[in-house]
């Protein structure tokens, strides 16, 4: 297999790989990890119901990933197909695919859950977005828009290197501050199940799973369309578009911190606010 | 946990229901002056009703000064709206309140009282 073969096979591949990843069914142990995460017990009654619902979750997550993985693997096909075309699709907009796939995935995945309360009771309490997570991650999902506007016009007004590719940077942080916005809302005006009973707790750690893979991943979009906005300069310039880059780095570290390791409790957040 | 209910086989319209129940916490001071109830699409969601019924309560709590409307940042309890609790309501609140958790823990009634007189014997 030639060069140019595998990197039009890689990327499927991870594709593949990721969406295996989000469609084998939970084990036991991923549960137990997932109650002491979220320090919330699930009813003996309602593991099905939670089961399903975390796996249906990763299931929409995974598969826009792998199709943003496939996506980004555009270059290296039609280098195959017709090499005199393949750099038309060299940019970061086919580039970070996945990144736009990852933060729909987390949207959508929210956006769909159709819940009913189980009984016709509500808690006089408002569930607000920063009951489920850290509102602080929210805010440098925000502040990110106006940051990577100014770094894209200062790319634009420099011409420097891909000069338009700094407005791809802009598309990236305000599809991650939307979808952070309407996801989180979605998270918060979702129907609770049953505030008195004993899935109340599960209930609020179901949202802060959904809002800690929501703002992981916008934080990833946005550090992202940073780092595509930033201006290519030679020499000591170079310094703060390198910065970015590893800012980059740090949030898809972050992000997977978020998904899969960050503890958060409700019920600690709304004592504590 | 302080919560509302709508019992589907009242002759008393839901609103009216919502209304008197958000009422009865704000004057027996169950809920203090300052505190956010949920939106109207919230509470409306979590009993299966629509948003205008939930917000004509809400307006009624409003005429009545009970509650204060602003806008984005949702509704409030009115100060000097919150009664101060008669001892009684606050004791009768405290036990519903042990008695909530005791359910989130899968305990009956029975059982919630059974561990009550046992702590109260140690």
């Amino acid at each position: 297999m030639n060069g140019d073969v595998a990197m039009a096979v890689l990327p499927v591949l991870v594709a593949l790989v990721v969406l295996w990843r989000g469609l084998r069914p939970l084990r036991d142990v991923d549960l137990a990890r997932w109650q002491a995460r979220f320090d919330a017990t699930i009813p003996d009654s309602d593991v099905g119901f939670v089961t399903r619902r975390l796996q249906r979750s990763r299931r929409v997550r995974s598969t826009l990933v792998a199709a943003g993985l496939a996506i980004g693997g555009l270059p290296a096909y039609m280098n195959l197909i017709d090499p005199a075309r393949s750099a038309e699709f060299a940019n970061s907009l086919v580039g970070s695919a996945w990144l736009f796939g990852a933060a729909a995935g987390a949207v959508i995945a929210e956006v769909v859950v159709d819940q009913r309360p189980r009984r016709r009771i509500a808690a006089l309490l408002e569930r607000r977005p920063e009951d489920y997570v850290d509102a602080r991650l929210v805010r440098v999902v925000m502040l990110a828009v106006p940051v990577v506007v100014a770094l894209a016009v200062i790319s634009t007004s420099m011409r420097s290197f891909d000069w338009w590719e700094a407005w791809v940077g802009v598309v990236a942080a305000v599809v991650a501050a939307g979808g952070v916005h309407v996801g989180l809302h979605a998270i918060a005006d979702r129907p609770a199940l049953d505030p008195a009973g004993p899935v109340g707790e599960v209930d609020d750690a179901l949202r802060a799973d959904g809002a800690h893979h929501l703002v992981g991943a916008a934080l990833a979009l946005a550090a992202t369309g940073a780092d595509a906005a930033a201006p290519s300069l030679d020499g000591a310039g170079a310094i703060p578009a390198l910065l970015l880059t590893v800012v980059a780095l740090l949030a898809y570290v972050w992000w997977w911190l978020l998904a899969r390791d960050v503890r958060w409790s409700v019920r600690r957040a709304r004592a504590t606010a | 946990m302080i919560t509302v209910s709508v019992d589907d086989t009242s002759p008393v319209p839901p609103f009216e229901q919502v209304r008197a129940q958000i009422a009865r916490v704000i004057t027996t001071g169950a809920v203090p002056a300052g505190a956010r109830l949920p939106t109207v699409r919230q509470l409306a969601h979590d009993l299966g009703l629509a948003p205008n019924t939930v917000a004509r309560a809400y307006r009624a709590l409003e005429e009545a000064d009970l509650v204060e409307t602003r806008g984005r940042r949702g509704t409030i309890v009115a100060s000097g709206a919150a009664g101060t609790p008669a001892p009684d309501d606050a004791l009768r609140a405290a036990a519903r309140d042990y008695l909530d958790a005791a359910a989130r823990l899968g305990a009956s009634a029975d059982e919630a009282l059974a561990a009550l007189r046992a702590a109260a014997t140690t």
